[in-house]
C-alpha cells in the first residue's frame, strides 16, 4: 500500500476499504479495492469523478 | 492538481461539490496563529501542494469561514465551462494559501470570476441575495451523509473514494480498474492564471 497522503479533516480515512458497514462509499487506492467488477468492456461513458473540497 | 491531469487523459467528467472542512470557524473568521517559522523544515503537506502547483506561503494569521466562497464555486460550477471551473479552483487556493487574501472578501470572490471569464456582477448579485446558500448546505449535508470526513476526496461513478492529495498512479489505478478509456489527444494545458 503506497504511504499516506496530506488530507485535512478530523478524522481522515486512509485508502482502503471502508471500515464501516453499509457506509455507501467504498475507500479505495486502486489496488486494496476491487472496482474491477464494475468494470465494462470498451467503455462508452465518461468516469464521473466528483472532488469534494473546501478552499482551506 | 493530480485530479485535473486524470482529466486531461483521460474521458473523465469532472464535478466539484463543497465541504466545510472546519465547523468550529465563525460566521466572521478568525484569527490564527501561524504553525511554522521560516525555519521550519517543509511539511509533507507544503510539499505536496508545491509539487501540485500551490505554493503554501507562511504566516498567514487568518482562517476565514468559507460558506461564500463555496457558494462561489457552487455559482460557478453552475455558470462555468469545466475549464473555468477549474481555473477558479487555481485563483481561491492562490489567494488563499499563497497570497493570503480572505475568501469572505465578497470582491476577492468576484475579482477572480471576472478574471475567469465570468460574470462577475451576476455572481455579486447571487452572493449578496444568498441565492446559493441552500444548494451549498445540502451539498455539505450530501458530502456528511456518505460519510465525507477530510478533503480532498474524490469519488469515482458516485461509489468509490481516494482521500488525500494522492500522486497520479493512484487515479490511473482507479481508473482503468473502473475501465476508463484514455483521450485520443490529451485535453492542452492551460497556463498559470495570471494575476486579476
Amino acid at each position: 500500500m503506497p504511504a499516506p497522503h496530506p488530507a485535512k479533516g478530523s478524522h481522515p480515512r486512509p485508502a482502503g476499504p471502508c471500515p464501516s458497514p453499509g457506509a455507501p462509499l467504498a475507500y479505495t487506492d486502486g489496488m486494496t479495492n476491487d472496482p474491477a467488477s464494475d468494470a465494462i468492456e470498451a467503455r462508452r461513458e465518461p468516469v464521473s469523478i466528483v472532488v469534494v473540497s473546501d478552499f482551506i | 492538481m493530480e485530479v485535473e491531469r486524470a482529466y486531461r487523459e483521460w474521458d473523465v467528467v469532472l464535478e466539484w461539490a463543497p465541504f466545510f472542512l472546519d465547523p468550529s470557524i465563525p460566521p466572521e473568521g478568525r484569527t490564527r496563529t501561524p504553525t511554522t517559522t521560516p525555519d521550519t523544515p517543509p511539511s509533507a503537506m507544503e510539499l505536496r501542494g508545491e509539487a501540485l502547483g500551490i505554493k503554501f506561503a507562511r504566516g498567514r494569521t487568518f482562517q476565514p469561514h468559507t460558506h461564500r466562497a463555496l457558494e462561489a464555486g457552487e455559482w460557478v460550477s453552475e455558470h462555468g465551462n469545466p475549464e473555468q471551473v477549474l481555473e477558479y479552483h487555481r485563483r481561491l487556493f492562490r489567494a488563499h494559501f499563497t497570497d493570503h487574501e480572505s475568501l469572505m472578501d465578497l470582491d476577492v470572490l468576484v475579482r477572480e470570476a471576472t478574471a475567469t471569464g465570468l460574470d462577475g456582477a451576476a455572481l455579486r448579485a447571487d452572493l449578496e441575495s444568498g441565492a446559493l446558500v441552500e444548494a451549498v448546505d445540502e451539498g455539505i449535508a450530501q458530502a456528511n451523509a456518505i460519510g465525507v470526513t477530510a478533503i480532498p476526496t474524490f469519488i469515482f461513478d458516485g461509489k468509490y473514494a481516494v482521500v488525500g492529495a494522492q500522486e497520479y498512479p493512484t487515479f490511473v489505478r482507479v481508473l482503468e480498474q473502473l475501465g476508463a478509456r484514455r483521450r485520443e489527444t490529451p485535453l492542452p494545458q492551460p497556463p498559470e492564471p495570471s494575476r486579476a
